[in-house]
């Protein structure tokens, strides 16, 4: 069985138990025969190189930030930074988890401080392992990158 | 600022170009003159306008012929072009149209994608003539992930390059019957660069700032334009939901004057001091609006009912506290952890006030902007429509009038209403005026369905699968 998890040996140990060391992928197969390539990337630095391979041809980019981190504004700023090339060609939506214990302070936050950086302020809260809260993530991501072609539209 | 000229495009159509505008060119706005499926005469606006996008269709050029060849250069004047085509149109792509030195026509077919748009607006724009200068939100355009034109997108450009013949650079103001987009934004207060401070500090909780890092008053870039709510105040944390917003909002809907809840938001929105609100003197609900959390001891559904219900609505009594009042609340009450015990005050409002709504047909009897500053909580409401998160997503890009976001989407005018009033009243949005050149009336036309066919296209499916 090949897994995208591994035995955390990091300080994410204290978060979870496994972390992921690979890409995880997911598969969408569309009504108009297109497909949509969902892929995971871990967030450690060390997988950089990862980054930029994985933005190659994306149409856009959903970013789970943690708020019970240090200063997850700390990490916002940061994987900004490291993607704003991208960001400025696509867009980007960020999800913000484990909220239960912080209220809305991060998602205010995050949103002011995506204003700041000059980006749409597409944040929202969300458990990663809801589906509907995937969902409705990934959807705010396609109307950020095709704002008049959905559905909703006509 | 330089203008890109909409001519022959659907108010939707048009509406979608200026959003991809407005979205990767911080100095380019657009300028639309109205489809009427005929050549439009130019005012002085659109005659300095540095780039054309030209529906032919709506120009009544589906045909290549040599009157509408002759028509379409005169109409471009030199000037490069993004040229929508439609249906059969094909034959103008393999014409050989006579365009002048540096002139650069691109061709799209219709439906395109905002990406294709993007890359065409890029080639025309990028004209020494057009404003070479135009700085766009993307800081490179080459290397591994730049964009590839599509493969529908054909370019043709001038044999030899000579100086163009019209300084196009020349600026005028726009006559009032014509659509000039972001002037309010960024000419009316002529401030667009400057930073402005954080409108409330607080707005991140004051302890939320200092887990999250934030030095208390750190600036905010101008990116809505010098017309937000708090643009007068320079440094001074302004909230973002005030007196002169609900004004403008409340001129907007007057039917909202007759909502008891919308009422009762408004006093407790108007400044940002902690309230209570008391029902017969005991105290049902406190709020913090700077904070943005609402706190009851009533259950959940009690609290629905008691403000779902007018008449209960009606008799709330608001009460301003003061800080020492505040934390004698606190402290008599369930003290500290009770922010997280509830809910967030622009999910309780958009709920709340969107089920109040639910009834009421909105009838938006004036105009003014509005960006999203915050996206709504969509994960954490009760009711969240398709149309609501493309809203969202369109008003968080970049600053729309009410006006404009019913020209776009002429069969969702009630929604677009409900979605536009539960922004502002929930804080999510800054409100500005509309410039004094504001929109045209949609032509009639605009509110019927457009005729072109619709694309099954990627994201249509993509979003079917989601849905």
């Amino acid at each position: 069985m090949v897994r995208t998890d591994a035995d955390a040996t990091d300080d994410v140990k204290l978060l979870k138990k496994t972390t992921t060391v690979a890409m995880d992928f997911g598969l969408m197969r569309l009504a108009s025969g297109d497909q949509v390539r969902l892929y995971g990337t871990p967030g450690q630095q060390r997988f950089d190189f990862m980054w930029d391979i994985l933005t190659e041809n994306a149409l856009g980019l959903l970013l789970m930030l943690r708020a019970t981190a240090p200063d997850p504004l700390a990490d916002l700023r940061h994987y900004v930074n490291e993607f704003r090339d991208f960001i400025d060609r696509s867009a980007l939506v960020v999800g913000i988890t484990h909220t239960e214990s912080v209220g809305s302070e991060v998602r205010r936050a995050a949103s002011d401080e995506l204003v700041r950086l000059g980006l749409p302020s597409c944040v929202m809260d969300a458990d990663a392992r809801v589906r509907t809260h995937m969902a409705t993530l990934v959807k705010a991501l396609i109307y950020a990158i095709e704002p008049f072609h959905g559905s909703a539209r006509r | 600022m330089k203008r890109v000229l909409l001519a022959g495009l659907t108010e939707r159509d048009a509406a979608a170009v200026e959003t991809t505008v407005g979205t990767h060119w911080n100095d380019l706005r657009v300028h639309v003159l109205p489809r009427s499926l005929g050549v439009p005469s130019q005012d002085a606006v659109a005659r300095c306008c540095v780039a054309c996008v030209i529906d032919l269709f709506g120009l009544g050029m589906r045909k290549v012929t040599p009157d509408n060849e002759r028509r379409l250069m005169e109409f471009l004047a030199g000037r490069s072009a993004v040229l929508l085509l439609r249906g059969d149109s094909d034959e103008w792509v393999s014409h050989d149209l006579s365009v002048k030195a540096q002139q650069k026509l691109v061709w799209l077919h219709m439906p395109c994608s905002s990406m294709e748009m993007t890359a065409a607006l890029r080639e025309v724009t990028a004209q020494p003539h057009a404003g070479a200068s135009l700085s766009t939100r993307e800081p490179s355009l080459v290397g591994p992930m730049s964009y590839r034109p599509s493969s529908d997108a054909v370019t043709s450009a001038g044999p030899e390059p000579h100086p163009p013949k019209q300084d196009l650079a020349r600026e005028s103001a726009p006559p009032p019957s014509q659509h000039t987009s972001g002037v309010g934004c960024e000419e009316q207060g002529g401030a667009a660069q400057r930073d402005i401070a954080v409108r409330d500090a607080g707005c991140r909780g004051d302890e939320g700032a200092r887990h999250l890092h934030i030095p208390s008053g750190a600036p905010v870039a101008s990116v809505y334009g010098a017309g937000c709510a708090w643009e007068a105040a320079g440094s001074t944390p302004v909230p973002l939901v005030n007196g002169q917003t609900l004004e403008r909002l409340f001129g907007a809907f007057p039917l909202l004057k007759d909502l008891a809840l919308a009422r009762l938001l408004a006093k407790v929105v108007t400044d940002d001091s902690p309230k209570v609100l008391r029902v017969n003197d005991a105290v049902a609900v406190a709020a913090h609006v700077r904070q943005g959390w609402v706190f009851s001891k009533l259950p959940t559904t009690a609290l629905m009912r008691l403000l779902r219900t007018p008449d209960l609505v009606g008799a709330i009594q608001v009460e301003a506290l003061g800080p020492a009042q505040w934390d004698e609340l606190l402290q008599a009450g369930t003290g500290h952890p009770m922010r997280r015990a509830n809910t967030t005050l622009d999910e309780v409002t958009w709920d709340l006030v969107g089920e109040a709504l639910a009834e009421t047909r909105l009838v938006a009897e004036g105009d003014f902007s509005l960006r999203l500053h915050r996206f709504p909580n969509f994960t954490r409401l009760n009711s969240v429509d398709a149309l609501d998160i493309q809203l969202a997503a369109i008003c968080a890009s970049m600053a729309q009038t009410v006006s404009g976001l019913k020209r776009a989407f002429p069969m969702h005018e009630q929604s677009v209403c409900r979605f536009v009033v539960l922004s502002v009243l929930s804080g999510l949005a800054c409100v500005m005026p509309v410039p004094d050149t504001g929109a045209v009336p949609a032509p009639a036309n605009a509110r019927t369905p457009s005729r072109v066919g619709v694309r099954t296209g990627f994201f249509q499916s993509l979003l079917g699968k989601l849905f």
